[in-house]
């Protein structure tokens, strides 16, 4: 009997027809129950060893019908399963949002990180005056940087700015020492080739202190520092130049990042690409401001470079011409 | 400024240094070096000596040269006008790889040729005079058949350094053989030439006559020209220096100034003459107040402009004056810039600062022109204020704090010395220091720091933070930048890529659109171009702009905005939102059968909403321009305010653009929108129910208006309402069936169907008694 019960699970083939076999063999009426009330009908003597029987053979059938149940059950939850099986290549897996300007993203990495130094962000007008955008930055009316070639001038002797350094100017003519401020912003210079455009990006920082001295040394480490966050494990290398609201004043490097300094094209074969320029304000700009006793450090730099540079972007017009093949790749 | 290391090794002892240790020192000191190059000479070109040369048979412009060329006599063919017998030339022997040849003996008219003699040009050197580049002593000792690039003054390292425009002083080989000997510490070579004069003095020759008010100092020195005669050196370096003429005596003068710095002028004595027969030259102010050189008529402005005269005029006269000049470049500049004259070449060396040292400039050009046979009268006629050196008294110790690291005195006080500064020890770390007058730049002790940091080199100098007391950063503007990226970040999630473009626009474009122009007393004066020529008044125009350049790259789903700048008529700045989505929302796929869906207004409309957040809309009411559809188009209103416009592009602007027929754009005045704490209302913790309500309305009646009725209900349980269906039938006519859904719910108890009920009815009556609209 036991044997042809258990043949019967076997050959079963869905939970239904399972539970059928269950009740046929161990319901109310099961072939299996009936044995166990034929029992009674046994001397006393033997029903001990029939009931042990019996109830081996009934944990038996409680099992393989457990297991059974199990393995219906599993393959029912695959059919299921199986059903909604769809073949991913036929889906698209290209986003459909888009993507933030590089020349954004690369702003926001910069004011984050004088933003977490404590730098305040500073802004101001594009149109501005003589006195905002040269004068009080010590470039005296006959020097060569107010050339009408570089500044676009209004018809009532307004002027966009060339820098962001006059909001620096007004920054100061309205807070006192100490200073601590970035200005990002867009400016404007009459030039238009590969590699200038009418307007473009700039951040300038400005530190101020008053009654003590802010060294060369202390601009030098948070160039430092700020360029290697911003490209990663550069060599870094300050040459002295000339700006007129600086004395000193410094270019920065870093060794090239598409080379490594072996020297190639972008770099124009020296190994190295010029980034920033800095140095320690100029005493003339604090008369300007009307600032006594004070000493700062400043520095500027180009938002596009920088974007150009981390993204390996060759051509500076591209990030002005809103072409969905540049700007696609930043999603 | 294009040094070689030759030139530089004539002031200072560099020899020993190679390029790269040159190219390390000049960036260190802050003469940034863009180019460094040494001269290659091609292999198998040599010293050829021209024995004998004759007209070619067959060819006037030809002639026919016997070289000696070391090993052998060649036969050459010739077709420079300047080829003659008895002089050293250059010949590329059979077999040289030139740049875009390889010599091979060949026949020219019937007559062998066994190599080539060169020009300049031809052996990858720049280009001098016309014809063949002959060779003479002063480039070094050389022998026939010597390779040339075995010549002294072949073997030499072209430098290109960047100038920053303070730097006066190095606009001259010997100015950055300063710098180079301040850095490498190695004094600069005592400069004494030896030239022998002639008996003749200047005084026999010119009438000199100076104005004591003028500014400049100058010397004036005589030469017999006779037999002036540009040697090969000089040709070479000015070649290569961007400063060869073809007058002679310009380009004598240029090797001079770019030698050693001072300015020269060269006068003719064929000028009025007085009655003692002395050609006169007059120093004196002219009308604007600049220094001029003056005959009977005015010939040069100094340091203004330099007119030279043509070879022949100068060839017509045995003598001629070198006016050696200075003048202080501030002074210069001022009057530029009050008079606007125009200025020639020389200004951007005079503005500069040219070297004041007019002395030592006379004697570096007497000897340069002895060297091109050029005979020196004796004696000067000079006028030369005596330079005041202007002297500061400097603390070293705030040096060495405004630089953060100790540096040794006396490492100071060598570098000033070495630099050409003159140094008094005073008490302590007190110095007074006589600043030289080549450096007019040099004004105070952050100058004076400049100088050192330079030498010693800002890698030497070690970092160090700038500790300062805690603030807080937090201000308005750093609030703004936050918002501005949120609402960047909604803008992109919504399939608007970022656009940057220029805060400019065509005038005549923004009038045809129906955008204002800024006031033209307030215009641009200079704008780059006509298509650049004003401000923008609107963003909108360029990002149709943009749609355009990216339909013409086969996009067919095309979305933008730009949050920027833009103008109004009396040119205040204000900040915009702009938006255009042009093309198909969904991409092509296999849900949609490679059909995808198109833009339309409430798609559109929901993607403004999803970057802003919620809003209303009401119709337009003035069309302020023509990118606004008159019938498809909305006033966009938050938080009670009207804040811009939504619309579809106008078919014919479409068109006129070349866009998808389904372009929206839409337009934020951003500085009208909040960004104030939301407070959050109480939650309902009983259940929303969802009722549909079917009204008849006539067809064309403006759904604004039920919305506008229901919202003055002011019903708080109405948490919200749409419009999900509409339908129509011949039964209703001219009516059409809307069914609204409401969401309903009760802050304080669920809501039974009494409850409901009440709710509705009262919509509807309203809807009856107001606007005539009854349910279906």
């Amino acid at each position: 009997m036991i044997k042809n019960w258990l043949e019967n699970i076997k050959k079963v083939k869905s939970i239904k027809k399972l539970e059928e076999t269950r009740i046929a063999i161990i319901g109310k009426n099961g072939e299996l129950t009936k044995e166990f009330s034929k029992m009674k009908l046994l001397p006393n003597e033997e029903k001990k060893d029939v009931a042990k029987i019996l109830n081996e053979q009934k944990q038996t059938i409680n099992d393989a019908i457990s297991k059974k149940y199990e393995l219906l059950k599993m393959l029912e939850t695959e059919r299921v399963l199986k059903k909604q099986k769809i073949d991913i290549g036929r889906y698209n897996t290209t986003a459909t949002t888009a993507s933030l300007h590089p020349v954004t993203t690369t702003m926001d990495k910069i004011t984050t990180y004088f933003a977490n130094l404590n730098f305040k962000i500073e802004m101001g007008p594009v149109v501005e005056d003589e006195f905002h955008n040269f004068e009080a930055l010590n470039l005296p009316k006959h020097h060569p940087a107010r050339d009408m070639q570089d500044t676009f001038y209004c018809e009532d002797e307004k002027l966009l700015r060339t820098h962001t350094s006059p909001v620096q100017i007004r920054t100061m003519m309205t807070q006192k020492p100490p200073i601590r401020m970035i200005a990002p912003g867009q400016v404007f210079r009459r030039d238009f080739d590969i590699t200038h455009t009418p307007m473009f990006t700039q951040v300038e920082g400005l530190v101020v202190q008053q009654d003590e001295i802010v060294s060369f040394a202390n601009l030098k480490f948070t160039m430092e520092k700020f360029l290697k966050y911003m490209f990663g494990d550069v060599k870094i290398r300050f040459r002295p130049s000339f700006f007129p609201f600086t004395e000193p004043s410094a270019e920065v490097d870093i060794s090239c990042i598409f080379c490594k300094s072996k020297g190639c094209q972008v770099c124009s074969r020296t190994g190295w690409l010029e980034v920033l320029g800095c140095g320690i304000v100029d005493q003339n700009v604090f008369k300007a401001v009307g600032y006594k006793d004070c000493s700062g450090y400043a520095f500027g730099l180009g938002v596009e470079r920088f974007a150009m540079l981390l993204h390996e972007i060759s051509d500076l017009r591209s990030l002005f011409e809103s072409d969905i093949r540049l700007l696609g790749q930043f999603r | 400024m294009i040094v070689t290391k030759n030139w530089l090794d004539e002031f200072v002892d560099i020899k020993a240094k190679s390029d790269a240790e040159l190219s390390d020192a000049l960036n260190s000191v802050g003469l940034e070096v863009d180019n460094i190059q040494h001269i290659d000479i091609p292999k198998g070109v040599v010293v050829g000596f021209v024995q004998n040369c004759i007209k070619h048979k067959y060819a006037d412009k030809l002639s026919v040269c016997e070289v000696d060329i070391g090993d052998q006599i060649v036969q050459i063919v010739c077709g420079a006008k300047n080829i003659k017998k008895d002089i050293f030339v250059p010949v590329a022997t059979i077999g040289t790889k030139l740049e875009d040849m390889v010599i091979k003996k060949t026949t020219i008219r019937d007559i062998e040729s066994n190599g080539m003699i060169c020009s300049s040009s031809e052996i990858g050197l720049p280009k001098t005079n016309d014809g063949i580049f002959e060779l003479d002593s002063s480039l070094g000792e050389f022998k026939v058949g010597d390779s040339l690039s075995d010549i002294n003054a072949f073997d030499d390292t072209i430098i290109d350094i960047e100038l920053t425009a303070n730097r006066g002083d190095c606009l001259s080989v010997h100015g950055v053989a300063r710098d180079l000997g301040a850095y490498f510490s190695i004094r600069l070579r005592k400069c004494d030439y030896d030239i022998s004069y002639t008996t003749t003095a200047v005084g026999q020759l010119y009438s000199l006559d100076c104005s004591s008010k003028i500014d400049s100092d100058i010397l004036v020195s005589t030469g017999d020209f006779k037999d002036f005669k540009l040697n090969s050196i000089i040709s070479l370096r000015t070649a290569y220096a961007l400063c060869y003429d073809e007058n002679i005596y310009k380009t004598v003068a240029n090797y001079a100034t770019h030698g050693y710095g001072v300015l020269y002028d060269m006068i003719s004595e064929k000028l009025q003459k007085d009655k003692f027969g002395l050609s006169i030259i007059e120093i004196s102010k002219d009308k604007d107040d600049f220094d001029q050189i003056y005959s009977d008529k005015k010939i040069t402005t100094l340091g203004v402009d330099s007119n030279y005269l043509s070879i022949d005029e100068y060839a017509k006269s045995k003598d001629v004056a070198i006016i050696s000049f200075y003048t202080n470049p501030d002074t210069i500049n001022k009057r530029i810039f009050e008079k606007k004259i125009k200025t020639s070449d020389i200004y951007y060396k005079s503005s500069r600062g040219s070297e004041p040292d007019i002395e030592q400039g006379t004697k570096y050009i007497h000897h340069i022109l002895s060297s091109c046979q050029v005979q020196i009268h004796s004696g000067v006629k000079q006028s030369i204020t005596s330079y005041k050196p202007i002297e500061l008294k400097v603390d070293l110790n705030e040096i060495n704090k405004m630089i953060g690291q100790k540096i040794d005195y006396n490492k100071m006080t060598d570098i000033l010395d070495s630099l050409g500064f003159g140094i008094k020890m005073l008490n302590g770390s007190l110095v007074e220091i006589s600043i030289p007058q080549f450096r007019h730049d040099v004004k105070n002790i952050a100058d004076i720091t400049e100088e050192i940091v330079r030498i010693i080199g800002i890698d030497n100098i070690k970092a160090s933070p700038l500790i300062m007391a805690e603030g807080l950063s937090q201000n308005p503007q750093m609030k703004t930048i936050q918002n501005i990226n949120n609402i960047k970040l909604k803008c992109i999630s919504n399939g608007f890529y970022e656009q940057i473009s220029y805060l400019f626009d065509k005038k005549s474009r923004l009038t045809k659109y129906g955008f204002e122009n800024v006031a033209t007393n307030k215009d641009i004066t200079n704008p780059i171009s006509d298509e650049l020529n004003t401000f923008r008044t609107t963003i909108l125009l360029n990002l149709l702009q943009s749609v355009q350049n990216n339909i013409k790259q086969g996009f067919k789903t095309i979305g933008f905005f730009e949050l920027g700048d833009i103008f109004d008529r009396n040119r205040e700045q204000k900040k915009a939102l702009s938006f255009v989505f042009s093309g198909e929302i969904e991409s092509e796929n296999i849900q949609n059968h490679g059909k995808a869906k198109k833009i339309d207004f409430f798609a559109f409309n929901q993607k403004i909403i999803n970057t802003i957040g919620n809003y209303s809309l009401k119709p337009i009411k003035d069309i302020s321009n023509k990118l606004i559809h008159p019938y498809q188009s909305a006033t966009i209103v938050k938080d009670g305010k009207e804040i811009g416009y939504i619309s579809l592009l106008p078919p014919a602007i479409a068109d006129e653009f070349d866009l998808y027929k389904e372009t929206f754009i839409a337009n934020i005045e951003f500085d009208k929108l909040t960004f104030d704490d939301i407070k959050a209302k109480k939650l309902s913790k009983y259940q929303i129910v969802y009722r549909d309500l079917s009204i008849v309305a006539p067809k064309e009646f403006e759904f604004q208006k039920i919305i506008d009725l229901i919202d003055s209900l002011n019903c708080i349980e109405i948490k919200s309402f749409t419009l999900v269906d509409i339908w129509a039938n011949k039964e209703l006519k001219n009516n059409e069936s809307l069914t609204i859904r409401f969401k309903l719910q009760d802050n304080d108890k669920t809501m039974d169907e009494k409850q409901i009920n009440g709710i509705m009815d009262k919509v509807v009556k309203k809807l009856e008694k107001q606007l005539d609209i009854g349910l279906r």
